[in-house]
C-alpha cells in the first residue's frame, strides 16, 4: 500500500490576474492529522477544492489515493466544506443516508450507517427530524457525520470547529481523533490554533497563496527563535553585552502601569536562559517577570506569517 | 450512471413531497370538476331580469313578447334533454325530440310544451327519477311604474325611469319588488323609422349593464321580424310561404382529403379533435412552466444552502445537472400523465351535454397521434427550457434574484399562448411558420400544428432544430452552472458567462 496519501506538486491556481495558490508542494502520509494554517484569504480552501477536483489548478499536479482525480476514488475520500448547508426540508438520516449512498455504499447500507452515527453522535432522537427544525449546531454535526459515514480513507474537513459550542468542538476532536485511530488520513483547516496543536501531527501553514512552512507542531514553534521575555525598570544595557544574546527588542513604546518596560531578548545557538538570568542579578537589573515558556503554536503562527510579509 | 440515477430519485422524491407537485397533480381535475360544476350551477341560478316596454307603436311589444318566450321554451328543452339523458331507464329511448333547434323547438312549443312532453317521456324514465325542474326565466316583462305616464314624452318616461335603471329605486313585481333591468322605448313611428340610420333611434334601448347581451339580442331579432313581415304584407308577399322558405336550410358536406378513404365526412367531434391541440398548447405551457418553478427553485436551493460544494466533492457538475433533468422530468411526466388520464378518463366518464360527441372526439384524439406528439413536445420543450432555467438557477444567490430573470422570462413564455388562437386557426400561415422556426417557440407552435398536418420537412426540421437547440443550452448550462455553482457574491457580468460558455476562463 502507497503511503503517501495525497501528493502536490507545484500547484498553482490563478483567477484571472489574482494568483490564489503559487507553487504549493505538499506530500501527506497515511494516517496522519494534516493541519491546514492560514489566514482569511490565504488559499487553503482554493487548495482543498482542487484536491477534491472540484475546481482546476491552472499548473501542477494533484495526485490524492494514487488517482488523478479525486472523482476517481470518491467511495473513499470524505469531505466537510468550509460553507456547510444541507436539504432542509430532508430529515437528518435521509441527508448522511443520500450523501453516503453518492459516496458508493448501498442505499440499505447507508440508511443503517445513518442511524448508527446520529445514535453514536447523541442526534438519535433527531434521526427523522428536518434539518431545518435542527439547531445550527446539531447541523453541523449532520454534515460532519455525512462526511465520514462511509468511513473513508482520507478525509478532509474545512473549518469543522466554526460556530461549534466547546462541547460539540470536543466532540468534534473525538472524531478526528477516532478517525485517526482507525487508519484515515484527516486534514482540517482552522483559525484555532489549539485545535491545531491538540490534534495535528504535521501543519501545513498558506500566506497569500503560498506554503510557509510544511512539517511538525514542534517544527513550526521551533521556528521561532529562542528567546526571554523580561518586564524591568532597569537599565537593561549591560544584556546587549552577552555573546549568547542576539537582539533586544522592546514589546511596546510606553511604560506599564507598575512603571515597567517589556522586552523581548532573543537568544543565539544554544544559550541557556539561565546565563541571561544569572547576568540580571550580577547587573542590579530588578526583574519585576522573568519568562522563558516555549512559544505557543500560535506565536509560531505570528512569527511565521509576519515574517512572510515583511519579506513580501 | 449510478450517480446520476440517484440524485435523479433524490429530486423526484423530495419534489413528490412537496404541496406544489400535489397542487400540480390535482390543479387540472380541479379546475375542470369546478368549472364544469360552477358554470352549470351558475347557469342554473341565473336570476330573472325585469325589463319594460313603453311601446307607442304598438306594433312590436307582442312580437318581443314572443320572442322572449321562445328562447325561454329553447331552454326548457335543452333542461329536458339533460334531465332525460341522466334519468333515462337502460335500453329505453326518447320518444320525442329533444334536439333544440328550431323547427324543435317550435314542435316542442306546439306540442304543449314541457307538461305534453314529460307525459309522453315518463314511461322511459327511471321509477325514482326526480321532479323536473323548469330553468328560471332569465327576461321577464313587468308593468311600467304607476307614476310614469306611458303617454308621456320619451324624455319623461326615461326621466321617470332613470332612477329605477340606476339602482335607486325597485320596480314591483309579482306582489315583490325587483331591480330594473332594462327599459325600450319605442316612439309611435317606431315602425317606419325601424329600419333609420340617421337622426335619434326611433326605438332605444336602456340599460347600465352592458355585458349581458342576451335580452337586446332577442329584441332585435323581434323587431327584424316583425318589421320584415310588415314589408312583405305591404309588398303582397305571402309571409307564411316567406316564413317556411327561411325555414329551409342548404346542406354543405364537410370533408376532410386527410382522411381515410370513406371517413373523409368531417363530423362534430373532427371539429372538436381540430381545436384539441390548442388545449395540448396550453397544458405544455402549464406543464413546463410548473417544473422550470421546481428546477430553480431547488438549483437555487443547493446554491444559496451551499450543498453544491459537498455534492460537488461527490459527483460531476454533468451528473449533477442530468440528474436533476432526470428527476424534474419525472415529475413533470408524473403531472402531465395525471392530467392526460384525468381529461380522457373524464370524457369517458362524462355523462352531461354533448357526451354523445366528446366520447368520438377523444377517440378521435388518441388516434390522430396528438399524444406521441404533445409528450415528444413536452421532452424537448422541457429540455430546451431547463437548460435556461438551470443557467439563471445557478447565477442567482437566492429566489429574489431569480425573480428579476423571472420577469422577461415570463414574457417570452407568454408569446404562444397570445398566438394560440391565431396559429390553430392558420396552422400555415406566416405566423405559424415564422414561429416554428424560433426554437423557444418550436415546441408549442409545433404543437399547434400538429393536427393539420404539417409537411414533413418542416416536422423533421423543426424536432431536429428543437434537440440542437435543447443540445445547445444544455450544454452551455453545464458549463455555467459548473462556474456559477460555487460563485457567490455579485452576480457575474453577461461577458464573463459569455467567456465560461466559450470555455475561456476557469473558475
Amino acid at each position: 500500500m502507497n503511503d503517501t496519501v495525497l501528493e502536490l506538486e507545484n500547484v498553482t491556481k490563478r483567477f484571472g490576474d489574482f494568483t490564489a495558490v503559487a507553487d504549493v508542494s505538499l506530500t501527506i502520509p497515511r494516517g496522519s492529522i494534516y493541519g491546514f494554517l492560514g489566514q482569511n484569504g490565504a488559499g487553503k480552501t482554493t487548495t482543498i477544492r482542487m484536491i477534491f477536483d472540484i475546481i482546476k489548478p491552472t499548473s501542477g499536479r494533484i495526485t490524492i489515493l494514487g488517482a488523478s482525480s479525486a472523482l476517481d476514488v470518491r467511495p473513499r475520500i470524505g469531505y466537510l466544506p468550509e460553507e456547510k448547508g444541507l436539504y432542509k426540508a430532508m430529515t437528518a438520516a435521509a441527508t448522511i443516508a443520500y450523501f453516503a449512498s453518492l459516496k458508493g455504499l448501498s442505499r440499505k447500507a447507508a440508511k443503517q450507517r445513518a442511524y448508527e452515527l446520529l445514535e453514536r453522535y447523541g442526534l438519535g432522537e433527531f434521526a427523522d427530524a428536518r434539518i431545518q427544525a435542527l439547531s445550527k449546531g446539531m447541523s453541523q454535526k449532520v454534515q460532519v457525520i455525512c462526511a465520514i459515514a462511509h468511513e473513508p480513507e482520507f478525509v478532509v474537513l474545512d473549518e469543522p470547529f466554526s460556530g461549534l459550542d466547546p462541547v460539540n468542538q470536543q466532540v468534534l476532536e473525538q472524531v478526528i481523533r477516532d478517525l485517526a485511530r482507525r487508519g484515515s488520513t484527516v486534514i482540517f483547516s482552522t483559525h484555532v490554533m489549539q485545535h491545531a496543536e491538540r490534534l495535528c501531527d504535521r501543519l501545513l501553514l498558506i500566506a497569500k497563496g503560498r506554503k510557509i512552512f510544511d512539517g511538525t507542531v514542534a517544527g513550526a514553534k521551533a521556528t521561532i527563535p529562542r528567546r526571554v521575555l523580561i518586564s524591568t525598570e532597569s537599565n537593561i544595557d549591560p544584556l546587549a553585552g552577552l555573546d549568547g544574546v542576539a537582539e533586544i527588542m522592546p514589546l511596546g513604546d510606553s511604560p506599564t502601569a507598575l512603571g515597567t518596560k517589556d522586552w523581548e531578548i532573543r537568544l543565539r545557538g544554544q544559550t541557556s536562559a539561565q546565563t541571561i538570568l544569572e547576568k540580571c542579578f550580577q547587573s542590579g537589573i530588578v526583574l519585576r517577570r522573568f519568562d522563558h515558556s516555549e512559544p505557543s503554536l500560535h506565536d509560531a503562527f505570528v512569527a511565521l506569517v509576519g515574517a512572510r510579509e515583511e519579506r513580501a | 450512471m449510478r450517480y446520476t440515477l440517484l440524485i435523479a430519485l433524490r429530486e423526484f422524491a423530495e419534489n413528490a413531497k412537496t404541496k406544489g407537485f400535489w397542487i400540480g397533480i390535482f390543479m387540472l381535475p380541479l379546475i375542470m370538476t369546478i368549472g364544469i360544476g360552477v358554470s352549470s350551477k351558475l347557469s342554473r341560478a341565473e336570476p330573472s331580469r325585469y325589463f319594460v316596454i313603453v311601446d307607442k307603436s304598438g306594433a312590436f311589444a307582442e312580437p318581443i313578447g314572443h320572442s322572449i318566450e321562445w328562447a325561454h321554451q329553447r331552454s326548457v328543452l335543452q333542461a329536458l334533454g339533460q334531465y332525460v339523458q341522466e334519468n333515462l331507464r337502460a335500453g329505453q329511448h326518447p320518444e320525442v325530440n329533444l334536439a333544440t333547434y328550431q323547427a324543435a323547438v317550435d314542435a316542442f312549443i306546439a306540442a304543449g310544451g314541457k307538461d305534453a312532453y314529460l307525459a309522453r317521456l315518463r314511461p322511459a324514465l327511471r321509477e325514482n327519477a326526480p321532479e323536473f325542474k323548469e330553468p328560471t326565466r332569465l327576461f321577464v316583462r313587468a308593468e311600467l311604474p304607476q307614476e310614469i305616464d306611458a303617454g308621456a314624452s320619451a324624455a319623461a318616461i326615461l326621466a321617470g325611469l332613470k332612477p329605477y335603471l340606476l339602482g335607486e329605486r325597485r320596480i314591483a313585481v309579482g306582489g315583490g319588488e325587483a331591480p330594473l333591468f332594462a327599459a325600450l322605448l319605442l316612439e309611435p313611428d317606431a315602425v317606419d323609422g325601424a329600419a333609420r340610420w340617421t337622426g335619434e333611434p326611433a326605438i332605444q334601448y336602456w340599460s347600465t349593464n352592458l355585458s349581458v347581451n342576451d335580452l337586446p339580442e332577442l329584441i332585435n331579432n323581434a323587431l327584424n321580424g316583425e318589421t320584415r313581415r310588415r314589408q312583405y304584407v305591404a309588398r303582397g308577399v305571402d309571409v307564411a310561404s316567406v316564413r317556411e322558405i327561411e325555414a329551409t336550410w342548404a346542406r354543405l358536406g364537410t370533408f376532410d382529403p386527410g382522411k381515410a378513404a370513406g371517413t373523409e365526412t368531417v363530423s362534430t367531434a373532427d371539429r372538436i379533435a381540430g381545436t384539441v391541440p390548442m388545449g395540448f398548447v396550453w397544458l405544455l405551457w402549464i406543464s413546463i412552466f410548473t417544473v422550470m418553478q421546481m428546477l430553480l427553485n431547488n438549483t437555487i436551493e443547493e446554491k444559496a444552502n451551499r450543498i453544491a460544494e459537498v455534492l460537488l466533492s461527490s459527483v460531476t457538475p454533468g451528473e449533477i445537472m442530468m440528474g436533476k433533468l432526470l428527476g424534474i422530468a419525472g415529475i413533470g411526466l408524473t403531472i402531465v400523465g395525471a392530467w392526460l388520464a384525468t381529461l380522457f378518463l373524464g370524457a369517458q366518464l362524462y355523462q352531461g351535454p354533448g357526451a354523445e360527441v366528446i366520447g368520438p372526439a377523444v377517440d378521435s384524439v388518441l388516434a390522430s397521434g396528438l399524444v406521441p406528439m404533445f409528450l415528444l413536445c413536452f421532452l424537448l420543450g422541457y429540455l430546451i427550457y431547463a437548460g435556461l432555467f438551470l443557467s439563471i438557477g445557478a447565477l442567482c444567490n437566492d429566489i429574489k434574484e431569480a425573480q428579476n430573470f423571472q420577469g422577461p422570462m415570463m414574457l417570452i413564455m407568454m408569446v404562444p399562448m397570445f398566438t394560440m388562437i391565431f396559429i390553430n386557426r392558420d396552422p400555415h400561415g406566416t405566423l405559424a411558420t415564422i414561429l416554428t422556426w424560433i426554437p423557444l417557440y418550436t415546441p408549442f407552435t409545433m404543437m399547434n400544428r400538429a393536427a393539420a398536418d404539417p409537411p414533413l420537412l418542416e416536422l423533421v426540421g423543426a424536432t431536429l432544430l428543437m434537440i440542437a437547440t435543447a443540445l445547445l443550452l444544455l450544454w452551455s448550462a453545464g458549463r455555467i452552472f459548473r462556474m456559477a455553482m460555487l460563485r457567490a457574491g455579485n452576480r457575474p457580468k453577461f461577458a464573463e458567462i459569455v467567456q465560461w460558455v466559450r470555455g475561456g476562463k476557469d473558475a
